[in-house]
């Protein structure tokens, strides 16, 4: 799968263990576009297995399946490789439901992945974006708990948002 | 039990499905980060809990997709800068981005921009944690900028962008030095200043693409990358740039001790290495062969010059390029 130029290299492989016990065994190079991980490795070194309380194996999965597509993806810096990863960063939004992107963005953030946090984040804006506020609140199942009254005091405020 | 399961779960059932509004601060913040300033605005009447996120948002960005309706009709009523006022207003914490782009900007009324600049730089400095969340990122399009006597500077600004933005001479002098940790430094055509003294010491990026009469920099040794792209209808303006000191060029690549990357476009080279050759040090020699470029360029990786003029001093100064 990946680049034959890069597999020379002896790749460092890193064992990652979830909170339900689940255990990755990930290539270094993959698992260090997590900040999170990244700075585990520069702090404590010689360590390879690394316990991750916070996030559950399924999401952890998830994770680090988008950062093994990039880090591939990133091997051989052609241009292309943009349109690719972005091609890709859509695929694995797209379907995704609201339980799931929730914990990923959990996942994502606690682990330090920038540019996945970014992507998810894009995500759930995309789901607000020129949406009236009532449609919002049926996508995301939010309740108003206003007070009578206080919603158009709200909206007068900032009529101009509201137009 | 089976019933104490049941209900259990029913009401698992009846927490789960709003998770957006549980997320922590900071994603949400970038969430709307994401959103125009007027999709994030309108959150505010989504539920008690949205009511002031939008508020805390750390990027403001004021461009034309903030306000998708007709803009002309509102421009005339002056309405742009009633919803910046009313934005400043109501919003609270730290602002690590502030853009005011294009259309937006009502251009009567110079005081509403001087005014908004002084609140985000105040915004910076006043209250206690917010010295160390402060403004990294400003940009204004069409406007004035006459800072009140009482400006400080933007003591974290990493990022300035400025285009089309009518300040004095010694305004954007003082605005540049006043940034004392700026990094990037992007701009455009401005109204007034006709050379850009440059003193930043932290500065690492550097583009420029309206036409000046010369460039200094100063105590600029971190620049690493630079960029230079002149276009030719703005040169035309100047057809004989016989006030051009020649010492501008030689100046310039003394202060770019680290520079990896050089990108330069029309004009610039062919006008201020006429003036160099004929004036400081000859026709006939090669000014490039002088022992005091010697040490210049030792960093330099990549070099992009386009539409270069037919003229020897351009290619005696590839050629020294290359040579490094």
């Amino acid at each position: 799968m990946s680049s034959s130029s890069t597999t020379t290299t002896t790749t460092r492989l890193l064992m990652l263990k979830a909170s339900d016990g689940v255990t990755f065994e990930v290539e270094e190079a993959v698992a260090t576009k997590l900040g999170a991980i990244n700075n585990m490795v520069e702090e404590e070194g010689s360590e390879d297995l690394i316990c991750l309380p916070n996030v559950n194996g399924k999401f952890l999965g998830m994770v680090l399946e988008w950062c093994k597509k990039h880090a591939n993806n990133n091997t051989n810096s052609d241009k292309g490789n943009d349109e690719v990863n972005k091609w890709w960063d859509k695929e694995f939004v797209m379907d995704l439901d609201q339980n799931t992107l929730y914990h990923l963005l959990m996942a994502a953030d606690y682990l330090s992945g920038t540019e996945l946090v970014d992507l998810l984040t894009e995500k759930v804006a995309s789901m607000i974006r020129g949406k009236k506020v009532e449609e919002i609140r049926e996508t995301f199942k939010i309740k108003s708990d206003f007070l009578p009254g206080q919603e158009e005091e709200i909206r007068k405020k900032n009529s101009w948002a509201f137009e | 039990m089976a019933q104490l399961r049941e209900t259990k779960g029913h009401c698992k059932m009846k927490m789960e499905p709003d998770r957006i509004s549980n997320l922590p601060d900071n994603i949400i913040d970038q969430i709307l980060s994401h959103l125009s300033i007027r999709d994030a605005v309108r959150t505010s009447l989504l539920s008690s809990k949205w009511r002031y996120k939008w508020a805390m948002l750390s990027c403001l960005v004021f461009d034309d997709s903030s306000l998708p309706f007709s803009s002309q009709k509102h421009l005339k009523s002056n309405k742009f800068g009633s919803i910046i006022d009313r934005v400043l207003l109501l919003h609270f914490g730290p602002i690590h981005k502030f853009e005011l782009s294009q259309k937006w900007v009502v251009l009567r009324d110079h005081g509403v921009i001087d005014g908004w600049i002084l609140h985000v730089s105040r915004n910076s400095t006043r209250t206690l944690y917010s010295m160390l969340i402060q403004p990294q990122s400003i940009g204004c399009l069409l406007c004035m900028l006459k800072p009140p006597p009482t400006f400080k500077g933007f003591r974290n600004l990493k990022s300035l962008k400025l285009q089309f933005v009518n300040l004095a001479q010694y305004v954007f002098e003082n605005l540049i030095s006043s940034c004392p940790v700026l990094e990037r430094l992007n701009l455009g055509k401005l109204e007034s200043p006709t050379h850009l003294n440059i003193n930043a010491p932290n500065l690492q990026f550097f583009n420029v693409d309206a036409f000046y009469l010369g460039i200094n920099f100063e105590n600029t040794t971190r620049l690493t990358e630079v960029t230079i792209s002149f276009p030719f209808a703005d040169y035309r303006e100047y057809p004989s740039p016989a006030h051009k000191n020649s010492s501008n060029l030689l100046k310039f690549f003394d202060q770019l001790p680290h520079i990896r990357r050089l990108d330069i476009s029309y004009c610039f080279l062919k006008v201020d290495l006429d003036e160099l050759e004929e004036n400081a040090v000859g026709t006939k020699t090669n000014f490039w062969e002088d022992d005091h470029f010697n040490c210049l360029f030792t960093k330099l990786q990549l070099v992009k010059i386009i539409n270069i003029g037919d003229f020897q001093p351009d290619f005696d100064f590839i050629e020294f390029m290359l040579s490094k």
